[in-house]
């Protein structure tokens, strides 16, 4: 299918990503390729797929008994964050 | 004999010290800086670590990974270490942890020296979104080394470390380690933990090795493999994966037909038919395949890969780590962060899996994709009730130019396409470097196993290994 700029600029918008005058032609055109080619999954009879969602790995997959155990220490774990105060993560106003 | 074990000899019999071949590695990997392998090396802890183990030597303490260097791809993390995933996202990320193959690593005595160069979060067949610049093939330095682990390959086929890591969600291993003439596993999905690798493709994923040689590779993907309480998507299973010689008579190799048709290149068709010559002369039974939805590989991995990347990537927003492009309020933030922070093709995939998965697309295309995923993956269950293996060519070209397909992701996608299938099944594959082309680059095969049946593929690989000695030609080894 042709993608247009609205869905590009749309789609952009919802992945937070900020795509400039030049490149939005750009992977205009690009994804429209893409997807062109993707289209050709269209010929293909999917109506006895019954279970698409359902992984297609071997074996069940397990959840781990909810048992707190060690994890990372505060310290450890503020020193990644880009900006601290005291105790907290800090980041810009959010309203 | 294996060009691993002969270093282990040399380590026994006192000939080389693990210090003398860990000095030597990092030697080397400075030597070949032009070839941009690493993004980090981990001298410090390389050497602390080699000290160590000569010590454990010393006492008659068997190293299963005999104590010799590996380059870890820099998707994978390593505690104290930056992880960067080639991004500038990441910028001073530093991991507070070791993910389970670095600490299984360590456990069987293997010394890491570095943090090896990639596509940006493993999103390339070429090794050239690096933020970090792309790595070279070390046959033809105007050539690219294939991607995604191109820098772990690479570290391999420049003979600096005879084991490295990477991770293959597409054809990440197996395409470079073809490109460079190394040999490259994907084990199956659920073999190998991925918890620490930071996550592309969470259903295609699998972390996996490449070494000089079958022997090599057997070996770090026996340490590695096993069942990890952190990645409920592991599977505990018996891994014996010391490769052996077998009597190919009688062996059921399948083979898929239209591929021939989709090599490029006559001398790379060449060799793949020369190796299918030995595979009958060895007394294999050829099969020939019918797989009606593996044309459709491609078109349904761009669009799981990507729904899942976008959704991964979705973690990357400057808050809790990493780098941060400041503003006045959050969203403002996040959005300069993400589209400072990512690389061209980084948000090409993003914004298609954002497409995939978006309200009024979800059902035409994730979905879609899904169900033929699953019908690729029953064209297989198929084959294999048949055939013992399935042997195809790893790639339909040799190493291209630097900047050839940059330009074209859609080319560049299509170049994976005897590779992409094996991930959408989940299966095991192994590419193996036969010969080289009349260029002098070499050209790799693969051979596909049955879920969990990695040992046939090893031995396969093994046994027509033996017959070309690739190893020997590239003279792999000197420490």
């Amino acid at each position: 299918m042709a993608i247009d700029r609205e869905t590009v600029l749309h789609i952009a918008k919802l992945a937070h990503i900020e795509i400039n005058e030049k490149d939005v032609e750009k992977f205009l055109k690009q994804m429209g390729e893409i997807l062109e080619y993707i289209e050709q999954l269209n010929e293909v009879d999917i109506k006895e797929v019954k279970d698409s969602l359902k992984s297609i790995h071997e074996g069940k997959v397990m959840l781990r008994e909810d048992n707190p155990g060690k994890s990372f220490d505060r310290k450890t774990v503020l020193e990644l964050a880009p900006e601290v105060e005291d105790i907290f993560v800090k980041v810009p106003p959010v309203i | 004999m294996s060009v691993v074990r002969q270093l282990k000899y040399k380590i026994e019999n006192g000939e080389l010290s693990i210090v003398d071949i860990t000095k030597k590695a990092i030697e080397k990997a400075k030597e070949k800086s032009e070839l941009n392998v690493f993004i980090t090396l981990t001298e410090d802890f390389a050497l602390e670590t080699a000290h160590k183990l000569d010590e454990k030597v010393k006492k008659g303490e068997e190293l299963k990974l005999f104590g010799l260097p590996v380059a870890v791809k820099d998707n994978i993390n390593v505690k104290g270490y930056a992880t960067t995933c080639a991004s500038k996202i990441l910028k001073g990320y530093v991991s507070p942890y070791n993910a389970t193959v670095v600490e299984k690593l360590i456990e069987n005595g293997a010394v890491i020296i570095g943090k090896a160069n990639m596509d940006e979060f493993a999103f390339g067949s070429t090794n050239e979104t690096s933020a970090f610049g792309p790595v070279k093939n070390p046959y033809d330095k105007e050539r690219v080394p294939g991607g995604s682990s191109g820098g772990s390959a690479v570290s391999v086929a420049a003979d600096i470390v005879p084991f490295a890591l990477g991770s293959d969600t597409g054809g990440s291993i197996r395409q470079p380690a073809a490109f460079c003439g190394v040999v490259g596993v994907k084990p199956t999905y659920g073999r190998v933990s991925r918890y620490g690798l930071v996550a592309f493709g969470s259903s295609l994923d699998q972390i996996g090795p490449f070494s000089y040689d079958v022997c090599g590779a057997g070996l770090l993907l026996e340490a590695i493999s096993g069942f990890d309480k952190n990645d409920s998507t592991s599977v505990d299973k018996l891994a014996n994966f010391k490769p052996e010689l077998r009597d190919l008579k009688g062996l059921k190799v399948g083979v898929i037909e239209e591929y021939a048709e989709k090599i490029e290149q006559e001398d790379v068709k060449e060799i793949y038919y020369r190796v299918l010559e030995y595979l009958k002369a060895s007394g294999a039974e050829i099969v020939k395949l019918d797989m009606p939805h593996i044309k459709y590989s491609i078109a349904a991995y761009y669009i799981v890969a990507t729904s899942e990347a976008s959704s991964n990537l979705a973690r990357f927003d400057g808050v809790r780590y990493g780098n941060r492009v400041h503003s006045d309020n959050v969203k403002d933030m996040y959005l300069k962060t993400r589209s400072e922070g990512f690389g061209e093709e980084a948000k090409r995939r993003i914004l298609l899996g954002t497409f995939a998965l978006s309200s009024g697309y979800y059902d035409a295309y994730y979905l879609r994709a899904l169900a033929v995923r699953k019908l690729i993956a029953k064209d297989f269950e198929k084959a294999f009730s048949n055939v013992d293996i399935i042997f195809t060519p790893a790639t339909p070209t040799t190493a291209f130019k630097l900047g050839e397909k940059l330009d074209n992701p859609l080319e560049m996608y299509l170049s994976d396409i005897f590779t992409v299938p094996v991930n959408l099944a989940g299966l095991p594959a192994i590419t193996l470097p036969v010969d080289f082309s009349k260029e002098g680059l070499p050209v790799g095969m693969q051979f596909i196993s049955k879920w969990f049946d990695e040992k046939t593929m090893l031995d396969v690989a093994y046994t027509v290994e033996d017959f070309y000695k690739f190893y020997e030609k590239a003279g792999y080894g000197k420490f």
